[in-house]
């Protein structure tokens, strides 16, 4: 039995910390030491000039800073701009906003339904990788399975020689299986959505993560950059 | 009921409704707090009785009105945590924090062992990738638990009642 004393220890540090977690976990360090530098650093007229041309640097470098995101935004846009030129798919944003938080679920629900035009079976992404699949649209909201859920299914191509298999969950992770033995895949292979039509831009599913044989077959373990848990922004791929 | 408690249940209702939003992430920090487990623990530990068993329930009917019928494993595994709990560890005296401490780790350990025998039976999952799927949640929802338990069994809402002096 612990004394009283010591649980008042063990609880000021728990207590401790937690406040500690949250400081940092909110970034408020930086913030209070960039409050501190900026308001109580000391100034003299000696260091006057130098300080002035350090804000000036600082200020240049945020602006470099602004300016290398307007850069990205651009490329990302034309990115967006090269897929409608292609004229094959739309991109429909959205929203997860329900996700029940049980450890091994593996559904989210989408702020967009059928008034805009989301069908069943359509693809769903992150900014990097394919996120789930559409199972069940209503009229503002719809339905989708993560890639890790036993219901997930995909055709995919695997590698630069675009082996083909099929994907699907297992409840925790992603893996390919029947892929003929004889074919060339390696750790670290790139595996894309199947696309039959040349010239079209493919969507990037995940990498090999491990090559295993199992009854005279490859069986494939697919490691998928997007975080099922923290998954908020996607967007719906509508073939057109 | 004291205040420590009514208030005790109110910020329970906001944690299990609130961490269905994924705009709530910094609640359940970013979906890696399972808070019906938690709630689970937290009753289990403090003495289960017949009235706690409805919002338990209640909690985990909630959340599986979200999800599909996979997570139907989950749910089967806290209830035999529920149930083997009440069967074997409720007789015993737990007015330690060691032991207490000793008993989260235990029930999350039998919780994700049992959906691990069911996962790795029905969809042939192997051990590593499960322990790299569980791992942080475990490890938040021992955490939260822990504190919890701190907040609710070790400490209480203050009684000192105002005194008036006359001099």
């Amino acid at each position: 039995m612990l004394s009283r004393k010591r649980l008042k220890q063990i609880f000021l540090f728990f207590l401790a910390s937690t406040i500690l977690f949250i400081f940092f976990f909110l970034n408020f360090n930086f913030y209070f030491s960039d409050f501190l530098v900026r308001n109580f650093a000391y100034k003299s007229d000696f260091m006057s000039e130098t300080s002035v041309l350090k804000d000036k640097i600082r200020s240049l470098e945020t602006q470099i800073g602004v300016h290398k995101e307007i850069v990205k935004e651009n490329e990302e846009l034309r990115n967006l701009l090269e897929l409608k030129e292609a004229g094959k798919y739309r991109l429909i944003s959205s929203e997860v906003i329900i996700k029940s938080p049980l450890t091994f679920n593996s559904v989210g629900i989408l702020n967009k339904g059928l008034d805009y035009g989301i069908v069943k079976d359509s693809i769903v992404i992150s900014t990097t990788n394919v996120v789930g699949i559409i199972s069940k649209v209503f009229k503002t909201y719809s339905e989708f399975n993560f890639t890790h859920s036993p219901k997930f299914n995909l055709i995919v191509f695997i590698g630069p020689d675009k082996v083909a298999g099929i994907m699907k969950g297992n409840g925790i992770s992603s893996y390919i299986k029947f892929v003929p033995l004889e074919s060339n895949i390696k750790v670290g292979d790139s595996i894309f959505i199947a696309n039959n039509i040349e010239g079209s831009l493919s969507f990037k599913v995940g990498v090999v993560d491990k090559v295993e044989t199992s009854q005279g077959f490859l069986t494939i373990k697919v490691k998928n950059n997007s975080n099922p848990r923290g998954v908020k922004f996607v967007r719906i791929i509508k073939n057109e | 009921m004291s205040k420590f408690l009514l208030l005790f249940y109110l910020c329970s209702v906001l944690f299990v409704f609130l961490t269905v939003y994924t705009s709530a992430s910094l609640i359940d920090f970013g979906g890696l707090t399972d808070p019906s487990l938690v709630i689970i623990i937290l009753i289990l530990i403090n003495g289960i009785k017949k009235r706690n068993i409805l919002p338990i329930s209640l909690i985990l009917l909630f959340y599986l009105s979200f999800t599909d019928y996979f997570s139907l494993i989950e749910v089967f595994s806290k209830l035999l945590l529920v149930f083997l709990f009440i069967k074997y560890v409720k007789n015993f005296l737990w007015q330690s924090f060691r032991n207490d401490i000793f008993l989260i780790i235990a029930c999350l350990s039998i919780c994700y062992f049992i959906s691990f025998i069911i996962y790795s039976i029905g969809f042939g999952v192997d051990i590593g990738s499960y322990l790299e799927f569980i791992i942080y949640p475990m490890i938040f929802n021992f955490f939260i638990s822990t504190i919890l338990l701190i907040i609710i069994k070790y400490n209480s809402w203050p009684k000192i009642q105002d005194q008036v002096y006359r001099f």
